[in-house]
């Protein structure tokens, strides 16, 4: 199923996928998720420092104020929204803009089953979540190292490593959604709509049993950690802690959504 | 029996109800230049599609040197189909790149080679966004060269070409299949292009082979012969000798005053050389299409792929 030549052809997913916009843009915007987040956070140091920004808790405090926190923040910034996002829209040109743009139709009359040229894919992508990651990570962190020098304690880097590291698994579930939708879709717009409806539908059903906890009905709150949103989230336990749940969701929603792509994709006719 | 070049049997593809290929034989010799010739919506492009793999097909066997895997096929197979389509953001000499990597074949002298042959080694380096269509469909030819390829598959190859490029085409495909011993499988609509290109012929009318053979075999078989249009200085003279010349027969009235003679064990060069030992000169001797066009229109139906 995996051809000797596999290895060029993940370079050939690479070379294309580094040249092309959606690709240079997502490396660019995790490159401004670090800066902007930086910045507030100097700024607001600098505010709470002066006494300009008041309020219970903060009196002049500024203690807190660390690269590691800095970093902190940016893998908030990233995960909510933007990068998901993004990375959904890249997978989204990668594999159905191809197939709509008909390239996809010179890369399958190679030599190559349809399993290799997804899985080619799917390792390009996860290569620009990683980068993407060290890219959001290097620059909050190293702006953050600028604005407030050395940390007092480096106790907290090594999770807060983990919780970047976990991100990937995130991304992972979303690149996958991503193919899956696009193999069920073949258009760019219906992979966003799509996913913006399995993700309106999931917040639906997290408020449903919410409110059924809310109610006193049993078992519904058992049901909560299982749901993707949560599971999405799986980064968060570097500081909640872990759980074990998120993580086989989110894994199993991984390679749920790969197989059942990989599965669509090799019965499809390429036009 | 030897392996073919290429082996169809029995292919079915379905869109619907309507068999767009139904029941499609066929076999391409090693070192064929083989012509798969039929009207619009015929099914030349669904039957390629499904003999690379890109569509499913319904029922049928296809072998490619005797291969019968599908992926390990496509090995020994350079393809277009229809308009090829590029990473436009890319150069042409990075886009022939990528499919040496997606091939797993072919390296930088396949690409020079292959931008030489098709004429644009001058704007290897432009972005592809920028071709103009006849550039799209010469880059689209040099990529199906670039993997090194036994059997070359090229779904209409002169679309969109100029007058010159055409002729280049079919010059390269000439030279490529002697010198390189390259088996090449084209479909086209064009006859003249066919007839002086491809030694064998496949007719395909709605989704089924109507005709196959040797061009030469193809015209016997239907009692068909070669036409050529002569023009001649003296008109009367000429319609006279033909009448003393054996094996010619002059049919009719061609384009431009030119007479149509049909040719029966005597080419183009025999009639010339008896005509002029008869005292009629030529000026000009054009060899008809006609004859391939009778077999064509024989073999195809009116209507344009609307029934089925
Ligand atoms: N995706 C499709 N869905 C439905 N019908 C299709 C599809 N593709 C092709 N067909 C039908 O199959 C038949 C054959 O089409 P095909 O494109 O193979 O013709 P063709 O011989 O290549 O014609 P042309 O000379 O115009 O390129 C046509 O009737 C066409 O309408
Ligand atoms: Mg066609």
């Amino acid at each position: 199923m995996i051809p000797v030549h596999f290895p060029n052809v993940v370079y050939a997913e690479l070379l294309k996928l580094y040249t092309r916009s959606a690709g240079l843009m997502t490396l660019a915007v995790s490159g401004l998720v670090g800066m902007v987040v930086a910045a507030v956070a100097a700024w607001l140091e600098y505010g709470i420092r002066t006494g300009m920004v008041q309020g219970p808790g903060v009196q002049g405090d500024t203690t807190q104020f660390s690269a590691i926190l800095v970093g902190d923040w940016a893998l908030y910034g990233r995960n909510f929204f933007v990068l998901p996002l993004m990375l959904l829209l890249v997978t989204a040109t990668v594999v159905a803009g191809e197939y709509t743009d008909r390239t996809l139709r010179e890369v399958a009359v190679r030599p190559l089953s349809r399993l290799s040229i997804l899985l080619a894919k799917l390792l390009a992508l996860l290569s620009l979540s990683a980068l993407s990651l060290f890219f959001t990570f290097g620059i909050a962190f190293g702006a953050g190292l600028a604005a407030f020098g050395l940390p007092a304690s480096w106790e907290l880097l090594p999770a807060l490593l983990a919780g970047y590291a976990a991100s990937l698994l995130s991304d992972l579930a979303i690149i996958c959604l991503g193919m899956l939708a696009s193999m069920l879709m073949g258009g760019v717009g219906g992979v966003l709509i799509s996913a913006a409806f399995l993700l309106g539908a999931d917040l639906a059903l997290r408020g449903f049993l919410t409110a059924l906890n809310f109610f006193g009905v049993s078992g519904a709150s058992g049901l909560l950690p299982w749901t993707l949103g949560h599971a999405l989230d799986v980064w968060l336990g570097w500081k909640d802690g872990w759980e074990p749940q998120r993580f086989i969701v989110v894994v199993g929603v991984a390679i749920g959504a790969f197989s059942l792509a990989q599965l669509r994709f090799s019965r499809m006719d390429v036009p | 029996m030897g392996t073919h070049a290429l082996e169809v049997k029995g292919l079915v593809r379905r869109y619907g109800a309507r068999a767009a290929v139904g029941g499609l034989d066929l076999v391409v010799e090693e070192g064929d230049l083989y012509g798969f010739l039929g009207p619009n919506g015929a099914g030349k492009t669904t039957a390629i599609r499904c003999i690379l793999g890109l569509i499913r097909r319904d029922a049928g066997e296809v072998q490619v040197f005797g291969e019968r895997d599908p992926v390990a096929q496509r090995a020994t197979v350079g393809a277009m189909v229809e308009t090829p389509r590029f990473y436009d953001w890319m150069s042409g000499r990075e886009n022939l790149r990528l499919a040496t990597l997606y091939a797993g074949r072919g390296g930088e002298p396949d690409i020079d080679a292959a931008l030489h042959a098709v004429g644009l080694t001058e704007r290897q380096r432009d972005k592809v966004r920028g071709y103009s269509l006849g550039m799209r469909q010469r880059l689209g030819i040099a990529r199906a060269l670039v993997g090194k390829p036994r059997l070359l598959v090229l779904d209409e190859p002169t679309n969109g070409l100029d007058p010159r490029g055409m002729k280049e085409v079919r010059d390269l495909l000439r030279e490529l299949c002697r010198r390189e011993r390259l088996t090449v499988f084209l479909s086209s609509h064009l006859l003249s292009e066919v007839q002086s290109l491809c030694n064998r012929v496949g007719i395909i009318d709605r989704g089924l082979l109507t005709a196959e053979g040797e061009v030469n075999a193809l015209l016997a078989a239907r009692g068909l012969k070669t036409r050529v249009e002569i023009g001649v200085t003296d008109r009367r003279a000429a319609v006279e000798a033909l009448g003393r010349v054996p094996g010619a027969t002059l049919i009719g009235d061609g384009e431009g005053g030119r007479l149509v003679v049909e040719l029966d064990r005597l080419d183009a060069a025999g009639l010339n050389r008896l005509l002029v030992q008869a005292g009629v000169d030529l000026h000009t001797l054009v060899p008809g299409t006609g004859s391939l066009e009778d077999v064509y229109l024989q073999a195809t139906s009116q209507e344009a792929g609307v029934s089925g």
